[in-house]
């Protein structure tokens, strides 16, 4: 962790708001791209993080142990699956995706992408909860099994076994739909 | 047997596929799932098949841009609601509106006005109710000692009682206004109190064939009988009648009456 940051996160303990908002302004997106994820709907995401960094305001003085970005994370996480718990309806995949990284090359290739993303996207969704949290965050966002157990609240082996169960799921999702080539599906029946 | 000790060994590369992908098995694991998938086919494909999974998942931004958010310094002074308050919410605010509504009746019929012509010669006892009172507004003959009632206040209570008719055409969309029929509390929002003409309460108003349908639940009776003991500890209030009777008023007791549906 670095020295400036948990300067932050002590005066922040303490009660400075302006600390808070810099050390959650460095993990919004993080946090976003997760909730985005999790839930599949941008409103639904936005008003998750809202409530997760409030959340995270209020109990700031019990954080202990883990890296405020796991902190935070590990609540929007938590906060992502009491919203899916209270939920009636079945979900939409309704955000447009806003990419950080450099723009796609031509609006042919960017529709092929698009569509490409939204199969994943929805596949991720038909994952349980829990697969999907691993799969999020250690295939999408990169974190380390370490990390994503940090984040997961659970053991490591525990983080590895539903990443690997979500992986498979997900797989076998993506060869039902045509992403994958059929052949993955026979060789696997066979 | 060679197809038996076979089989279960890809099952074992198989579970640590995902951790080879990684580089995340131990020296020994890793020589082994990496000697097997080049002797067996079918492991390889689907090591190629989660490999290229992995590889569509990469191709999902690892961020995306979020609008920027800070907290105020307001909303450290706001305490996250606790649970049993959020699910006290619904019923508390349903008996804040209908003591508000009490008391503004109770006003009406018995409070203090400072023009006389309102003022009533003797307080009729709030709440009364006759079966004849709801099914036919227009009877006003009750057991209780004739009221002298002053014409304003007169034609006050025929307009509740014509308003409560026009909201019974209404009662649909109202419903659907309020949200609350939606909700997850398990309140069904057809019951309501009356004091005399006076409807209170969300939900049907009782209309001029059936009075008594479902119960709301017990804890919510339980909650508003409170509330209004609370607030007009004269009243004696009479227990829900029981589903399907019609409410008669011959003590001058409060019914909680509600519509069949």
């Amino acid at each position: 962790m670095e020295a400036k940051e948990e300067v932050e996160i002590t005066l922040a303990k303490k009660g400075d708001i302006n600390s808070f908002n810099r050390l959650v302004e460095r993990y919004r997106n993080q946090a976003f791209s997760l909730s985005l994820r999790m839930l599949g709907e941008r409103e639904e995401a936005l008003d998750t993080i809202q409530d997760s960094f409030l959340k995270a305001w209020l109990e700031i003085s019990k954080l202990r142990g883990k890296s405020f970005r796991n902190w935070l994370l590990s609540i929007v996480a938590n906060s992502c699956r009491d919203r899916i718990k209270k939920r009636k309806k079945e979900y939409t995949i309704s955000f447009e995706e806003v990419d950080i990284a450099s723009p796609l090359p031509s609006p042919e290739e960017e529709v092929l992408e698009k569509e490409l993303r939204e199969k994943i996207q929805t596949g991720l969704l038909f994952l349980p909860f829990k697969e999907r949290l691993a799969v999020t965050l250690f295939d999408i966002q990169g974190f380390s099994y370490k990390e994503m157990a940090e984040i997961m609240d659970c053991k490591l082996r525990t983080a590895e076994s539903r990443l690997s169960l979500g992986r498979k799921r997900l797989r076998s999702y993506l060869i039902l739909r045509d992403v994958l080539p059929q052949k993955y599906y026979l060789k696997d029946r066979a | 047997m060679i197809d038996y000790f076979r089989k279960r060994e890809c099952r074992k590369v198989r579970g640590l596929l995902s951790g080879y992908l990684n580089g995340s098995l131990s020296q020994s694991d890793m020589e082994r799932v990496g000697c097997h998938l080049s002797r067996c086919e079918e492991c390889l494909a689907e090591f190629r098949s989660l490999k290229e999974t992995v590889e569509l998942l990469h191709r999902l931004p690892s961020e995306i841009a979020s609008p920027p958010f800070f907290i105020s310094q307001a909303d450290r002074r706001i305490p996250a609601p606790k649970r049993w308050m959020r699910k006290l919410s619904i019923p508390a605010s349903i008996i804040l509106v209908l003591a508000l509504g009490t008391w503004a009746i109770l006003l009406s019929f018995g409070g203090e006005s400072t023009d006389d012509s309102f003022r009533l010669e003797k307080s009729p006892p709030v709440g009364m109710l006759t079966e004849g009172s709801i099914l036919h507004p227009e009877n006003k003959e009750t057991s209780s000692p004739p009221k002298v009632l002053p014409t304003a206040l007169t034609e006050e209570r025929t307009e509740s009682t014509s308003a409560i008719k026009e909201l019974t055409t209404k009662e649909k969309s109202s419903l659907h206004k309020s949200g609350l029929e939606e909700s997850n509390s398990g309140l069904p929002f057809t019951w309501e109190i009356r004091l005399g003409n006076c409807a209170l309460g969300f939900g049907y108003v009782a209309s001029r064939e059936g009075l008594v349908a479902q119960e709301p639940p017990q804890r919510v009776v339980d909650a508003l009988i409170a509330c209004l003991k609370q607030i007009c500890p004269c009243f004696p209030i009479q227990a829900l009648p029981e589903e399907g009777t019609l409410v008669h008023d011959q003590s001058g007791h409060l019914p909680i009456i509600k519509e069949r549906r």
